[in-house]
C-alpha cells in the first residue's frame, strides 16, 4: 500500500503549520522564509511543512501547503493520492474566505480527495461559527469543524471528521 | 463622405452611439492586435447580425466579441451605409441595451476579479430547472452539455470560443444563482474496500486517543 498522507491547506495565516505541529510526533520540518510581500506576518511557508503521525502502527505523513498563490503549483503535487485534505481558514478573517474557497474548489474538483473545512481561532471572542462558514462555502455543516489549531485535541477532532467522511461512518456529533 | 477611424481614438461604445439610427455595415479589423475581421450589420438602432471570417456569430459569441471590441485599445473601423443591410437577422438587439449589457459585464468582471473561480476548477449542473436572463441564458444554453459532464472555465472558454475571463464570470454568476456547483471528485470515485478497513482502524485508534466520545 502507498504511504498515507494527509494534506493541510488554506490561505496565508490560517494556522496550517501550527495544525501540523500539534499533531506531529516529530519536530515539524518547515520551509519558512521571510515574506517578500505584505501578508500580515514576517515569515511564511514557501515549499511545504512536514510532520508524522502514527496511528495503530500506521504512519501518516502530514503535509502543509504554502498559502501564497504564487506557490500554487505545489498543491497538485501534494494532494495527489492523499488520504484526506484539511482546508483551514481563520474564522476571524472573513477577507480570506474567497481565497480559501478558491483553493478548496480547485483541489476537490480535480482530485478525488475527501476533505473537511477547519475554521480556526475558535478561541477568540469575535469569530465566525463553523456553520456560518459552511453556508458561505456551500458545504454540509458536518463537513466543517471549528478548531483551535494550537490544541492537539482540536486537531485530532478534525482528523476524526476526515476519516468519518472517508469511511462513510455516521458523524457522531463531535465538536 | 466616409466614417472611418481607429478604436484607440474612438472606442466601439462611442462609435456605436454615434452611428445611432444609421443603417449599414460596420467593418472592424485588427482589433486588439488580432487579425480577425468583423462585420456588424446595423439597422436604425438595432444590431441585426455579426460575422467574422467563419460566418455569422451566435448570440454568445457575438456578446463575447462585442466585449472584446469594446475593450480593445487598438483596431480600425469603417462604416458603409446600406439600407437595410442584407443577411440573416440572427441577433436583432437594440444597440443601446446591448452596449449597456456589455459594459456591465466588463465592469463586473473587473470588480469580481478576486472572487472568480480558478480557470481549472470544474463545475457541474446543480439545478435542472433554470430561469435566466441574458447574457447568462445564452451561456447556459451552450455550456449545459459540457457542464452535465463537469467542465472548467478553461474548457468552456475553449469549446465555446469565448474569453477565459468571461467563462469564469459566467460560472461565478451561475454559482451565485445556484445553477452550478463545484465538482467534488471524491464523490465520483468507487470506494476501495481494503482501504476502508484500514481507515476504520485508524479512526478507531484516533477515537481511542480521547478524540471521540
Amino acid at each position: 500500500m502507498r504511504p498515507l498522507k494527509l494534506v493541510v491547506s488554506g490561505p496565508v495565516g490560517a494556522g496550517k503549520t501550527t495544525f501540523i505541529q500539534s499533531l506531529s510526533e516529530i519536530p515539524v520540518v518547515e520551509t519558512d522564509e521571510f515574506a517578500s510581500e505584505a501578508i500580515g506576518k514576517a515569515k511564511t511557508t514557501v515549499a511545504l511543512d512536514y510532520g508524522l503521525l502514527t496511528l495503530d502502527g500506521v504512519p501518516i505523513h502530514l503535509f502543509g501547503t504554502p498559502g501564497q498563490e504564487r506557490f500554487d503549483f505545489v498543491w497538485d503535487i501534494l494532494v495527489e493520492g492523499a488520504l484526506g485534505l484539511v482546508l483551514l481558514v481563520a474564522g476571524d478573517s472573513p477577507k480570506d474566505f474567497p481565497r480559501a474557497r478558491h483553493i478548496l474548489e480547485y483541489l476537490t474538483s480535480r482530485h478525488p480527495v475527501p476533505f473537511v473545512l477547519g475554521v480556526t481561532r475558535q478561541d477568540l471572542p469575535r469569530v465566525w461559527a463553523p456553520e456560518d462558514v459552511a453556508d458561505y462555502f456551500g458545504l454540509p455543516h458536518e463537513q466543517v469543524v471549528g478548531l483551535n489549531a494550537t490544541s492537539p485535541t482540536s486537531s485530532v477532532l478534525a482528523l476524526i471528521r476526515t476519516l468519518e467522511l472517508v469511511t462513510g461512518e455516521r458523524w457522531q456529533g463531535i465538536c | 463622405m466616409a466614417i472611418f477611424g481607429a478604436l484607440q481614438d474612438m472606442p466601439l461604445v462611442d462609435l456605436l452611439s454615434m452611428l445611432g439610427r444609421r443603417s449599414g455595415l460596420l467593418h472592424v479589423w485588427d482589433a486588439g492586435g488580432k487579425r480577425n475581421r468583423y462585420v456588424l450589420a446595423l439597422d436604425r438602432g438595432n444590431l441585426l447580425w455579426m460575422k467574422d471570417d467563419q460566418g455569422y456569430l451566435d448570440p454568445l459569441k457575438a456578446r463575447s466579441t462585442l466585449l472584446e471590441l469594446a475593450s480593445a485599445h487598438w483596431g480600425a473601423f469603417e462604416f458603409t451605409p446600406a439600407e437595410p443591410p442584407k443577411g440573416s437577422p440572427l441577433l436583432n438587439w437594440p444597440i443601446e441595451r446591448i452596449l449597456l449589457s456589455v459594459t456591465t459585464v466588463h465592469d463586473e468582471i473587473a470588480s469580481y476579479n478576486g472572487l472568480l473561480p480558478d480557470p481549472r476548477t470544474r463545475f457541474q449542473v446543480a439545478a435542472l430547472e433554470v430561469w435566466l436572463e441574458e447574457p447568462l441564458y445564452s451561456f447556459w444554453q451552450r455550456a449545459r452539455p459540457l457542464l452535465d459532464q463537469g467542465a472548467s472555465a478553461r474548457e468552456l472558454a475553449h469549446h465555446l470560443n469565448i474569453s477565459l475571463d468571461e467563462a469564469r464570470y459566467y460560472l461565478h454568476r451561475l454559482r451565485l444563482a445556484g445553477k452550478v456547483a463545484p465538482v467534488r471528485a471524491y464523490a465520483e470515485t468507487r470506494k476501495d474496500e481494503e482501504k476502508q478497513g484500514l481507515f476504520r482502524r485508524l479512526l478507531a485508534a484516533l477515537r481511542g486517543r480521547g478524540g471521540g466520545r
